[in-house]
């Protein structure tokens, strides 16, 4: 029971980083129907950013308090910065394309981001200052620590506000009806490429708080660590239905709980043939059975192919 | 000059300049570019197997480094001493080994890794573009993370460590991880192994060039321009994919079952993601389903990378006179930057088919 | 004659739509079969469940008395049904000869040990695949452009290419959707010709098509569907007097049609540029007031797909509170004109409205300038609510009257004001309809372009859809509208262009235009 509600906390932990990092890419499918390679590598860029703002402030005696928000605040405009130049360099050019241009394009933005980060930053784990109390406290049986409950919170937050914006905003009604339908939107006088790059510099814009939540919770940043976690946010997009805000936050959340549970209980189920090291495996393995099941995810809608 | 010789003279010339290529290039640059030269020819194989899933049918495949593992892991279980080292039943059967021969393992690997991608094709390939190129992907890491870890209870991959001791290639009595004397002439391995790639590259290239134009070819390229007619003109394109998947797999468990021979060892490192994505970089940045254009694109992909490693260092050194940045990541980076820079200003890829060409001329 | 297909209670919906309820009818051997009906009638539904594309709800399809594998498109091939499509979908990357080469896939064998080994057996299968293909560009009339690829063709050759591809699977059956549209009268014939020559030669002709005339003229049967039901299967005279296939696809019966029997009229002068036509500078100053300077003037529009022109050098204009209509047979270039004015589409030529030039202008500023296309197939936001469709039409405004405006839509159509809340996907195709109009009008437009407002509309609907436009052109708003329904159109408008094959054929005042012997005949579906 006690390693139940543990992995339940952590599965929630780990869900609500997978969920803003999901956002960002189901946004761009969303809107473009194409997989935005690069978005890993700003989530890392955001960690990494934050994390040289942070440094010398607190070197410099900035209170702790203060030391996350303006991190964050950083990381957010580089990242947003970012966003748009991706959309810019690596999109616009090609929108009529090939589809395979763009995902080369954005491989090769990727590779270059990564590697900037390590002539910036070099290839060494960078320890992440105690910004929050990431000692656990006794709760139920499961230790929860003050660092986990931010993150949650602050993903939550984060996440309601995306959802104002693309609800209850102009822009958000001009991104809705771009990625419905692009060209009645132009009709209707919405400039459909400032609304991409809207796109683009808003997805940035949560995977750069994600970075920054990702590297307190585990204490590190470092250059490689946008590609795992990017590629299992985009899982967790899929899981839920690419294209579909609800589905991204439901999916990300639901693939840290298996993943959670999985690590946690594979030894147990396996007999120790299995162990945690496997707990990769489940992102795949989740991916991979929800494409052939369900390709539209839990919460897309069919779409039936035309003729 | 009648068109006819003219063919015939520049086959011989072709046929020349391939040959002494090795020895300019190891004579001129040193032998690293020998080796260079042999990984360009693995990677023309595996790129070649990747075209006729990418370039002919159209499926974007990013979990192709796991046909390339399969073979790799194939030729090395068969041919080093793991097996008998960690069982004991196996080592009692093979009391003097197991060192499988050549022409046993490498069609065995191009069957298994032929098998696997029918496998792995048969649940996803009813998925549009990218959800298949996501899935592939997730089966690449799926493999990776088994290669790392199917060490313990029972050791079959030695994870991470990899596999060592992998006997080299093989001729007959030729063994090619030593060299040969030929009239007092030394022949170094890495000479012979470019000479055993060169004529495997060969005869997949008359493969990939008799598919093209075939019954089958037609079958793919058909699928890729519009799958829905295809399925009109009576191709059971489910089938048909399915054999691209498979042939396209079936090359690269022979690229694996070399590459472990000629490194003599093996590990999880070799097979990421990040391999997948330069193999399908060399076939799109050549030019899809043209197969000059993929040649061309593995060797800009696998030496210009080699010349940054062996540029950078140096040239910072002469211009600065101290190494400023990191020359790995230099090279990457430039790598990156290449990929962005041809795609926009190629997008059909460097050397794309005549027509292609055309078509980009008309925008 | 024995009967080769027979569809009995075909069902098929998307969502909640019924595309097609219980159609039953037969082919028959040696026949050629016509199957017609309004856009939107569940025509090519029908043929794409019968081809095996889609999955049917219901029903079942007997082929040579056995049922056809629904839902599997390469086995319906199998089975002996070849089909073309409306939108062509030729290999546009492989050239003619290999096009038709592909479509000799299904009764060839070559694997792939075949094909690598190149067994003695494979080259002279390849080589008999090669004949063939020739010989069958040879039918269709082709032959010399074997070696281009099919997507620099023509379109009246890509027609014959696609034809020639589904000959190659060697069918009983051949299906074909649409072959005539966009079609000039001289291509059209030569269609003629080749179907006429596939039925001597034995094969079984099934037949969409729009133009009356050529169904009437070639079929030896037709069935009739209107809102996916059959109305009517028999000869084509019957079908022709049948009253509801008048009322369903024909328009109003009850307009008077005196029969017009001379149809030898040279082909009418055209009004060579709009300008010369009203005498007015094409920069003649906003005219708000009068309503009779020129609000709309286009010069020489032209619009390209690839290589094929959809719209050649066309030029009218529309006036200030005028009602103008463009009608034409499918693929005539109506919608693309359209779409180029709106800034949907690439155009060359000049356009003149309220007297600036728009051509420079991008599509989404255009709205900004009054101009509001409701597009073909209503284009409303499916997953947002009606209020947020009307929002999205007043995006560009930022006035602050733009709740009175919506009011206003609302009195104009209490339906909307109902279900505001409403997905607007959920709506039904007439509410469908009036949203996009009523968001096109929150953009408050001088000129409203409406592109078939009644597709798939039934007629009740229709008459509601063409009160609105009436009350709409009351309030002084200009009106360019593209219809299908020919008469009427003809009816609401007061001038009208005729277009053909892209270009504006005709120009007359509307009553003129629905008296003329050669619109009735080709648009009015009267038989000459």
């Amino acid at each position: 029971m006690e390693t139940f509600i543990q992995q339940l906390v952590n599965g929630i932990v780990l869900g609500a980083v997978y969920a803003l990092v999901a956002l960002g890419y189901t946004m761009v499918y969303g809107i473009l129907g194409l997989i935005n390679f690069a978005h890993g590598e700003v989530v890392m860029i955001g960690a990494l950013v934050a994390l040289a703002v942070i440094k010398p402030l607190a070197a410099a005696g900035v209170p702790l308090g203060l030391l996350l928000p303006l991190g964050l605040l950083v990381a957010v405009c580089v990242c947003m910065a970012l966003g748009a130049a991706i959309e810019r360099i690596a999109y616009r050019p090609l929108r009529n394309a090939p589809r395979l241009a763009p995902l080369i394009t954005a491989i090769g933005v990727s590779i270059v981001l990564q590697y900037s980060a390590v002539l910036i930053w070099g290839r060494t784990y960078h320890a992440y200052p105690e910004l929050l109390p990431v000692t656990p406290m006794e709760f139920g049986g499961a230790r929860i620590s003050v660092a986990q409950i931010v993150i949650v919170v602050l993903a939550g937050a984060v996440m309601a506000a995306l959802l104002w914006l693309v609800h209850r905003t102009r822009l958000g009604r001009a991104m809705r009806a771009t990625a419905e339908n692009p060209a009645v939107a132009r009709l209707m006088g919405v400039n459909v490429d400032r609304v991409i790059t809207a796109t683009f510099v808003i997805g940035s814009a949560l995977g750069a708080v994600a970075g920054v939540l990702v590297s307190v919770n585990y204490s590190v940043a470092h250059y490689q660590m946008g590609f795992m976690l990017g590629l299992k946010a985009f899982t967790a997009a899929v899981l839920g239905g690419i294209g579909n805000l609800a589905g991204a936050m439901v999916g990300g959340l639901l693939l840290g709980l298996i993943e959670a549970f999985g690590a946690g209980y594979i030894g147990d189920l396996t007999g120790g043939v299995f162990g945690s090291n496997y707990r990769d495996v489940f992102a795949f393995l989740v991916l991979v059975g929800v494409l052939i099941f369900r390709p539209s995810g839990l919460l897309g809608e069919r779409v039936a192919e035309r003729a | 000059m009648s068109p006819r010789t003219k063919a015939l003279l520049s086959t011989a010339g072709i046929g020349l300049l391939l040959a002494v290529l090795p020895f300019v290039a190891g004579g001129l640059f040193g032998a690293a570019w020998v080796r260079v030269l042999d990984f360009v020819l693995i990677y023309i194989l595996l790129a070649l197997g990747l075209n006729i899933v990418v370039g002919y049918a159209g499926l974007l495949d990013l979990g192709y480094v796991a046909f390339y593992a399969v073979g790799a892991y194939l030729y090395a279980l068969f041919s080093s001493p793991h097996l008998t080292e960690h069982f004991p039943a196996i080592a009692a059967m093979f009391p003097g080994g197991l060192h499988g021969p050549l022409w046993l393992l490498l069609p065995a690997g191009a069957l298994l890794a032929g098998v696997c991608g029918a496998l792995l094709g048969a649940p996803t390939l009813r998925l549009r573009g990218d959800y298949l190129a996501i899935v592939t992907l997730g089966f690449g890491e799926i493999v990776r993370i088994f290669m790392n870890n199917l060490y313990a209870p029972v050791n079959v991959t030695n994870g991470a460590q990899g596999i060592t001791q992998i006997d080299p290639l093989h001729l007959g009595p030729v063994n090619l991880g030593r060299g040969l004397e030929i009239g007092g002439l030394h022949v170094s391995s890495l000479h012979l192994y470019y000479y055993l790639f060169l004529a495997l590259v060969l005869l997949i290239v008359v493969l990939s060039i008799r598919l093209e134009d075939s019954r089958i070819g037609r079958a793919w390229v058909a699928i890729r321009e519009d799958e829905i007619a295809a399925k009109a003109c009576g191709i059971n394109t489910r089938n048909v994919k399915l054999l691209a998947f498979a042939m396209g797999a079936s090359f690269g468990g022979v690229a694996g079952g070399l590459f472990a021979g000629f490194q003599q060892f093996v590990s999880p490192e070799s097979f990421q993601l990040i391999d997948s994505i330069m193999i399908l970089c060399m076939v799109v940045l050549g030019g899809m389903g043209h197969i000059p254009g993929v040649i061309l694109g593995c060797i800009v992909l696998t030496v210009l990378p080699e010349a940054f490693r062996y540029g950078a260092g140096p040239i910072q050194n002469l211009l600065f006179g101290k190494v400023l940045v990191d020359p790995e990541a230099l090279r990457m980076m430039l790598f990156g930057l290449t990929l962005v820079v041809v795609m926009l200003y190629r997008p059909a890829g460097l050397w794309p088919e005549p027509r292609r060409r055309q078509e980009m001329a008309e925008r | 004659m024995s009967v080769l297909l027979e569809a009995c209670g075909v069902a098929k919906h998307f969502g909640g739509v019924h595309a097609l309820k219980d159609v039953s009818l037969s082919i028959k051997q040696g026949e050629i079969y016509g199957l017609i009906g309004p856009n939107g009638a569940g025509k090519t539904t029908f043929f794409n469940v019968v081809t095996g594309l889609y999955a049917k709800d219901g029903g079942e399809v007997l082929f040579e008395g056995k049922p056809l594998p629904l839902g599997s498109p390469h086995a319906v091939n199998h089975a002996g049904l070849a089909r073309t499509f409306q939108n062509i979908r030729l290999f546009g990357q492989m050239s003619a000869l290999e096009n038709v080469m592909v479509g000799c896939h299904p009764r060839t064998r070559a694997g792939v040990f075949g094909a690598v080994l190149r067994t003695r057996s494979t080259r002279v299968e390849e080589a008999a695949i090669r004949r063939r293909a020739e010989e069958l560009l040879h039918y269709v009339g082709i032959a010399g452009r074997a070696d281009e690829l099919a997507r620099n063709l023509s379109y009246g050759d890509q027609r014959r290419l696609e034809i020639a591809r589904a000959l190659a699977t060697e069918p009983r059956l051949l299906a074909l959707d649409e072959p005539a549209a966009g079609m000039n009268a001289t291509e059209t014939e030569a269609l003629r010709t080749l179907i006429e020559g596939l039925r001597r030669d034995g094969l079984t002709v099934l037949l969409i098509e729009h133009d009356v005339k050529l169904v009437m003229g070639l079929c030896d049967r037709v069935a009739v569907l209107d809102h996916g039901e059959l109305i009517i299967e028999d000869v084509p005279e019957v079908v022709q007097n049948h009253p509801q296939v008048i009322e369903a696809y024909l328009g109003d019966g009850s307009h008077p049609s005196p029969a017009e029997p001379k149809n030898t009229a040279p082909p009418p002068s055209l009004p060579r540029r709009a300008g010369e036509a009203t005498n007015q500078p094409p920069n003649g100053g906003i005219g708000v007031e009068g309503g009779v300077r020129p609000l709309l003037t286009v010069t020489d529009l032209t619009v390209r797909y690839g290589g094929i022109a959809a719209v050649k050098d066309i030029s009218f204009a529309v006036e200030e509170g005028e009602m103008v209509c463009l009608i034409g047979a499918n693929g005539a270039g109506k919608t693309s004109t359209l779409k180029a004015l709106a800034g949907m589409l690439p155009c060359g030529g000049e356009i003149h409205y309220a007297g600036a030039r728009l051509d420079g202008h991008a599509g989404h500023e255009r709205i900004g300038q009054g101009l509001a296309l409701v597009p073909e197939g209503r284009g409303v936001f499916g997953r947002m609510s009606v209020a947020e469709n009307l929002a999205m039409g007043a995006y560009h405004r930022r006035d602050g009257e733009v709740a009175a405006d919506v009011d206003m839509i609302y009195e104009l159509l209490p339906r909307l004001c109902e279900r505001q809340g409403q997905l607007a996907g959920t709506l039904s195709g007439g509410e469908q309809q009036m949203l996009a109009i009523g968001r096109a009008l929150m953009g408050r437009p001088r000129l409203l372009l409406l592109d078939e407002p009644s597709m798939g509309l039934a007629p009740i609907m229709v008459e509601k859809i063409f009160e609105l436009i009436r009350a709409i052109a009351a309030r002084g708003v200009a009106i360019l509208l593209v219809e299908q329904n020919a008469r009427l159109a003809l009816e609401t408008c007061s001038r009208g262009y005729v277009m053909e094959s892209g270009r504006i054929t005709l120009a007359d005042s509307a009553a003129n235009l629905a008296g003329d012997a050669r619109v009735r005949a080709a648009y009015l579906g009267e038989a000459t």
